[in-house]
């Protein structure tokens, strides 16, 4: 990656939070932010203003990672966002992409695809 | 305890018989409804059961003492019933015979009037406190009056004697007449008693007038004498006259007790002629009313003559015949009931007597073979259903002898079914045996089926249709809720496996720093295995979800020939079957399923792996494609109807069979008929998702009794028209 790149993380499952910032370690000029859940998610989006957000899609609250991708892309239209869901049904996939997502990734996923993605997308 | 008298009233008549050992052995209604007993109560019971307190023992010895004599007992008889309460009857009991031989007496009690009711009751209290002067015989209370005993004496005598007596009356008459006839001769010399007084008094005038004449002359001395001679006349005269009055008075006396005896004699006469006659007008009585059909009108008379012994054989006749004839009337009409019963019957009866003659068709029997008359007339030309009563069974059969055989066999109830026309009759046939055993006639019940048939094939089919809807819609909830059990468990197991996959691999990248080239191969093998293993349990969810039909990987469609893809996996297969297996296949390289080329290597995989474990001991595996026309068939998975042209993938083997129970499962997820951890039980259920996906359809012919006819997997898909 040549630039700097901000990448926040939005998962309520601590495991897959500290798996995505683990994954980056190596990347040393991508900073990880981490929420735990949409609402928090969009705060920090907000005064963070990240480059990338990699968010689940089911997570507990009013703000899911749907609602939250629609948030986002209301406000920040270069803001990149990466869908990750265990649903894998056309029906989800489409569901993801009308909301704006950049990329919907189906569960499981290994960090080396992560990378890859990221780059794709903002590197 | 109620203490009320049931009266009588004319009609009622109260009927039992008992065998010889007084137990009762028939009842009739009336002495159920008087006494309240039920009639199980009254039958197998003695007659005592109904004995008042009231009633001295004297009056049972005697009827006993009677009816041992095989004597009819009629007597008057204080009841008493259930509840406690009594009635008073009239009763005869007269021996019952059955050919010649005494079986038993019968009892019919009616109303008895009140006269005889006071007369009894107070002879059975004086009987009872020891001061019955009377006598009781057969049944009759007899006062000790002389005149009674007289005529009851009389009565007793035998015709003969009482004939005997008349005799000898009579004589006494003609006797006691030529006595009279005497005394007649008595009055001729009476009258010439009066001539002889007429002569004396003449004579004594003649003597006076003479005395006159000679007073004159004569003196007086004479005339004394004279007078005195004329006195002495005068005494005789009278003395004579005098006896003569003595006579005649002792003549009037002696024809007066004559004619007296004379008249007794006649009433005596009379007494005994009417002492033969009035029992023979009772007779003659008793034989109109047994003529003009009333049994049970009481005899006055009763003796020990033999025209008493004529009415007493009258009575018990009459008693006999009003308890058959009402016994036949009772037979009658339990007939005239069954008959009324069978004709209003919806089902068809008819009976036959033992020489197979139809003595009886009820109507829904004579409707029902009227409707089929036609029908029957192209067998049987003489059939006439209008003339059937009378007929012999076997008249309407082809083969008459058989069957009077057949007839004259039966001994237990056959059943079968006709079919004459368009008609279905089940026939109910059963021997009908009297108490002996012997067979009377065959009765036979119709009922014609053909509807009832009829509505239940359509009852059958509509029921096999719900059964299909039905396991349609389970198989259908089944897919649901798997589907939802699939998708819930793979959001889990794919967080999970995304942990395990990414620190697996974020241990693989920290390993790349490890200076010990050892150490860092056996991590970068050991990270390798939990890779594979990872691989694994995710293609297991994508599986799963496959089956559930929820994955969109299968949409894509290869462009691989369906031909080229089968051809490649049987190379990629043979080197996995040992020498003991054959695999062939027949391919029509012009066909094309439209089906990703991913899932059909893995259709094919699964099915020849299946069929290899199905021959352990080896054989044959078949694969084919072919183009197939074929009528309805229902999916024995997804129980969908399909038909028509299509593509068949067959994949078939020799081996041992599958089970239909087996088969019925073999699409269920997990469902594994091999050992714990040798399969997943995702097989099956993964192709025939696969097939469905691509809109195909799935039948199992599998044949267990054949031996080496195996199993045959024949998947269905749409004929492709547009990519040939």
């Amino acid at each position: 990656m040549k630039k700097n790149v901000k990448l926040l993380v939005v998962d309520d499952n601590t495991q897959i939070r500290n798996l995505i910032r683990m994954s980056f370690k190596r990347q040393l000029n991508v900073e990880v932010f981490e929420a735990e859940n949409g609402l928090d998610g969009f705060k920090q989006f907000q005064t963070i203003n990240p480059d990338i957000v990699l968010s689940d899609v089911m997570m507990p609250g009013e703000v899911d990672g749907i609602r939250l991708c629609e948030q986002i892309k209301a406000s920040d239209h270069a803001c990149r966002v990466v869908l990750i869901s265990g649903k894998g049904q056309q029906s989800d996939i489409d569901l993801g992409m009308q909301a704006g997502a950049d990329y919907y990734k189906v569960k499981p996923f290994s960090p080396v695809e992560l990378i890859d993605i990221v780059e794709r997308l903002v590197g | 305890m109620k203490s009320d008298e049931y009266v009588l009233n004319e009609h009622d008549l109260i009927v039992t018989k008992t065998n010889l050992n007084g137990v009762i052995t028939f009842a009739n209604n009336d002495l159920s409804r008087i006494t309240g007993y039920s009639r199980e109560e009254i039958i197998g019971q003695q007659h005592r059961i109904f004995r008042h307190p009231d009633m001295p023992e004297a009056v049972y010895i005697d009827l006993w003492k009677t009816i041992l004599n095989q004597a009819t007992w009629r007597g008057i008889i204080k009841n008493k019933t259930k509840d406690g309460g009594f009635y008073w009857v009239s009763a005869d009991v007269t021996p019952f015979y059955e050919n010649d031989t005494l079986v038993g007496h019968m009892s019919v009690r009616r109303k008895a009037s009140i006269e005889d009711i006071q007369r009894a009751q107070k002879a059975y209290a004086q009987m009872k406190a020891g001061t019955f002067t009377g006598q009781l015989s057969y049944g009759e209370i007899q006062d000790e009056y002389v005149f009674t005993t007289a005529k009851r004496k009389l009565n007793n005598l035998s015709v003969a004697t009482k004939l005997g007596m008349l005799l000898s009356l009579n004589i006494l008459v003609i006797v006691l007449l030529e006595v009279v006839n005497f005394s007649n001769l008595n009055t001729l010399n009476d009258n010439h008693l009066k001539t002889l007084t007429q002569m004396q008094a003449y004579t004594s005038e003649v003597n006076e007038a003479h005395a006159k004449q000679i007073l004159g002359d004569n003196p007086p001395a004479t005339i004394k004498k004279l007078k005195e001679e004329v006195k002495l006349n005068d005494y005789f005269y009278q003395a004579n006259t005098n006896s003569n009055q003595k006579v005649l008075n002792i003549q009037h006396e002696t024809i007066f007790i004559v004619f007296t005896v004379l008249v007794l004699l006649i009433v005596l006469c009379n007494i005994i002629i009417r002492s033969i006659v009035v029992p023979l007008k009772e007779a003659t009585r008793t034989l109109i009313n047994i003529s003009s059909g009333n049994y049970h009108v009481p005899v006055e008379h009763r003796s020990k003559s033999e025209v008493g012994r004529l009415i007493e054989a009258l009575r018990a006749t009459s008693v006999r015949l009003g308890f058959d004839i009402a016994n036949e009337k009772k037979v009658a009409d339990e007939l005239i009931r069954l008959k009324v019963g069978l004709d209003n019957l919806s089902t068809g009866v008819a009976i036959a007597d033992n020489d197979r003659e139809i003595i009886y068709i009820n109507p829904a029997a004579f409707n029902m073979f009227k409707q089929v008359e036609p029908d029957l007339k192209q067998f049987i030309p003489a059939f006439d259903m209008d003339k059937i009563i009378g007929k012999k069974i076997e008249s309407f059969h082809r083969n008459p002898a058989f069957h009077q055989e057949l007839l004259d066999n039966m001994d237990r109830p056959t059943r079968f079914e006709m079919r004459v026309g368009e008609q279905l009759i089940v026939v109910n046939a059963l021997p009908v045996n009297n108490a002996l055993k012997h067979r009377v006639g065959l009765v036979a019940e119709f009922e014609n089926i053909t509807e009832r048939e009829h509505n239940k094939a359509k009852l059958l089919s509509t029921i096999e249709q719900n059964q299909a809807l039905n396991h349609q819609v389970n198989q259908m909830q089944k897919v649901e809720s798997l589907s939802r059990l699939t998708s819930g468990i793979a959001h889990d197991f794919n967080n999970i496996l995304s942990a395990i996959i990414g620190y697996n691999q974020l241990n693989a990248f920290a390993a790349d720093d490890c200076q010990d080239e050892a150490l860092k191969e056996e991590i970068a093998y050991n990270t390798n295995q939990v890779s594979i293993a990872s691989e694994r349990a995710a293609n297991l969810i994508k599986k799963m979800m496959a089956y559930s039909r929820q994955s969109a990987s299968y949409h894509d469609m290869d462009v691989k020939l369906t031909a080229d893809v089968i051809e490649e996996v049987l190379s990629l297969m043979r080197p996995a079957l040992t020498s003991l297996f054959q695999l062939n296949a027949d391919i029509d390289s012009e066909l094309t399923i439209q089906i990703d080329s991913t899932s059909l290597h893995q259709i094919i995989t699964n099915l020849v792996v299946n069929a290899r474990d199905a021959m352990p001991k080896g054989g044959s595996v078949m694969v084919s494609l072919q183009k197939v026309t074929t009528a309805e068939l229902l999916c024995d998975d997804c129980v969908h109807p399909f038909e028509g042209e299509l593509i068949e993938l067959r994949v078939s083997d020799t081996g041992t069979g599958i089970d239909q129970k087996v088969i019925d499962h073999i699409f269920d997820p997990f469902f594994t008929t091999k050992e714990v951890g040798e399969g997943t039980g995702l097989g099956l259920s993964t192709v025939s998702g696969m097939v469905h996906e691509a809109r195909g359809h799935i039948k199992v012919e599998s044949k267990t009794t054949e031996p080496n006819q195996g199993t045959v997997f024949r998947l269905l898909f749409p004929l492709n028209e547009l990519k040939k």
